[in-house]
């Protein structure tokens, strides 16, 4: 019979548990899995997601959503391609501005920053509710994108910016550098911080880190606008991987993001959870993806398994803090 | 004064980040040198019209293609076609001949060997000649609408030369020779009356 500590150590590493069992799963029933180039793949893809989860983690630590991050991704990837191809024109003094690759990545963060700063606003100064504010800025974002591409994809933008996408340091690829260098900063952010002190307390009791003296509403802004700012970084990843801004880019990449955070353990209550969790959620995520392609399962039930696997998820947590 | 140093620091900093995000230069200097690239579809096609027939005289028999598809469609899919982009589409070269048995409104449906094909004489569109033909390549061309203008002016071409001429002379019976492409999805291969977009139609005396 198990006994409760037993239980709760099992709890502790059910999603390594699941992700290995899934793993061994994949490796028997398909040719494919177990390959190196499969493995980088796989990585490859989960950068994405892993960049806007861990965005997304902090929002929901202090008990917030954000559904804006893919909208975002597509927003900054644009304007990061047009001003890379198309730089400014301003015909009134004869001037062209033209961007370096490092200025169209600086560019990115910032319109990233800066809707997310919106997001954080509109949340913290107007009281709209996290839900509806980011919401909102989904459309907007969108429309943002749609606007500035005139609804055509900005294609061909050189090697340099390429690599970034495409690119291999050391026999690892790129977007892994950068995911992974994400991840250490915000561990250490979110570990060894007075910033990641606060962000836990505001999601474990908003009140009592008010009366603590904790300026909440500053810590929110912030973390919204991290979380555009890291969805900037996976509109970069994106639009270098493919050498192409799509205006239709990250559609419902928020939904893998949430996904990603709930299998890794974070609440969406908020105050409870970690960074190392929400990366092993999106590697679970694309290792399904993956593996249910080398299934050669049809898209649409592909869906209704991750959807499946997400609610999966949130009983089991469930079901352990009941046992807690 | 510590406030004094981080505002120093700042600008600093922001001044460096600028300095090496942007360039500037003379608009009308910059335009200039945007229409030398200006891309002309309707010349590219013009030059590569020669060398797109050309390439379509190496087209393979419709029939013959069509039983290597029912044998081995995965190998007949990476042998024969060609397609630009990724996915279960693949477009292939073809040719025959045979005798027209309709004369519609939209097309003209002829019986090659054991099968009815369909020349397609009206809606000429889309991207089957210029993918099959093999001969652009995506990473020759800045912007996809480039490789768009292509095609449309492609079939603009066929639409215009080719097209008229046929139509006023064909009529049931004739026995005619064409030159063609064809759209083929592997994951759903219907192989019963292929629709047809010509390059090249006779009739033969």
């Amino acid at each position: 019979m198990l006994t409760l500590k037993k239980y709760s150590n099992i709890a502790r590493f059910q999603s390594l548990i699941a992700l290995f069992l899934m793993c061994l799963a994949l490796a028997l029933m398909t040719d494919n899995f177990m390959t190196t180039d499969n493995f980088w793949n796989v990585m490859r893809q989960i950068s994405v997601n892993v960049c806007i989860s861990v965005g997304m983690t902090l929002v929901i630590l202090t008990a917030g959503i954000d559904l804006s991050v893919g909208s975002i991704l597509a927003f900054c990837g644009a304007v990061t391609a047009g001003l890379l191809k198309y730089g400014i024109a301003i015909p009134e003094v004869n001037l062209f501005v033209g961007f370096t690759v490092f200025g169209v990545i600086v560019s990115g963060f910032v319109a990233g920053g800066a809707l997310g700063f919106v997001n954080g606003y509109a949340i913290t100064k107007f009281k709209v509710p996290p839900f509806v504010a980011t919401l909102a800025m989904l459309t907007m974002a969108r429309g943002f994108t749609m606007l500035w591409t005139k609804g055509h994809p900005i294609t061909g933008l050189g090697e340099s910016f390429g690599f970034l996408g495409t690119g291999w340091f050391l026999g690892i690829p790129m977007p892994v550098w950068v995911s992974g260098l994400v991840v250490i900063i915000a561990v250490v952010v979110t570990s060894k911080t007075r910033f990641g002190r606060y962000i836990y307390a505001i999601g474990g009791n908003e009140n009592a880190a008010r009366l603590s003296g904790i300026p909440i509403n500053k810590i929110k802004i912030w973390v919204y606008v991290l979380a555009g700012v890291l969805a900037a970084v996976g509109g970069l990843l994106v639009t270098a991987r493919l050498d192409s801004a799509q205006p239709n880019a990250g559609i419902s990449y928020e939904l893998d993001a949430i996904a990603a955070v709930v299998i890794g353990g974070t609440s969406l209550a908020g105050g409870r959870g970690t960074i190392l969790g929400t990366v092993l959620g999106a590697v679970i995520i694309g290792v399904l993806n993956n593996g249910l392609v080398l299934l050669d399962v049809s898209p649409f039930w592909q869906q209704v398994i991750k959807g499946l696997v997400i609610l999966l998820a949130v009983i089991i947590d469930k079901t352990n803090k009941r046992g807690e | 004064m510590k406030k004094g140093i981080k505002y120093t620091v700042f600008i600093i900093i922001a001044g460096v980040t600028l300095f090496n995000s942007m360039y500037l230069l003379p608009l009308d200097e910059k335009l200039a040198s945007e229409e030398i690239r200006e891309f002309d579809a309707s010349a590219y096609v013009d030059g590569m019209w020669t060398d797109l027939q050309t390439a379509y005289n190496g087209a393979v028999e419709i029939n013959s293609l069509f039983d290597k598809l029912r044998q081995d469609p995965a190998q007949t899919f990476s042998q024969e076609s060609n397609a630009l982009g990724i996915g279960n589409i693949g477009y292939f070269k073809v040719k025959g001949e045979g005798v027209v048995q309709e004369v519609n409104e939209n097309n003209v449906i002829i019986l090659a060997g054991d099968q009815n094909v369909e020349i397609e004489t009206e809606f000429i569109f889309g991207n089957a000649i210029r993918d099959a033909s093999g001969l652009i390549r995506i990473n020759d061309f800045d912007k996809t609408s480039d490789l768009n203008s292509i095609s449309e002016s492609i079939n603009e071409k066929v639409r215009k030369q080719l097209i008229p001429d046929f139509r006023t002379k064909v009529k049931k019976g004739d026995h005619i020779s064409f030159q063609g492409a064809i759209e083929l999805n592997k994951a759903h291969l219907d192989l019963n009356e292929p629709e047809i977009i010509p390059i090249s139609l006779q009739i033969v005396p």
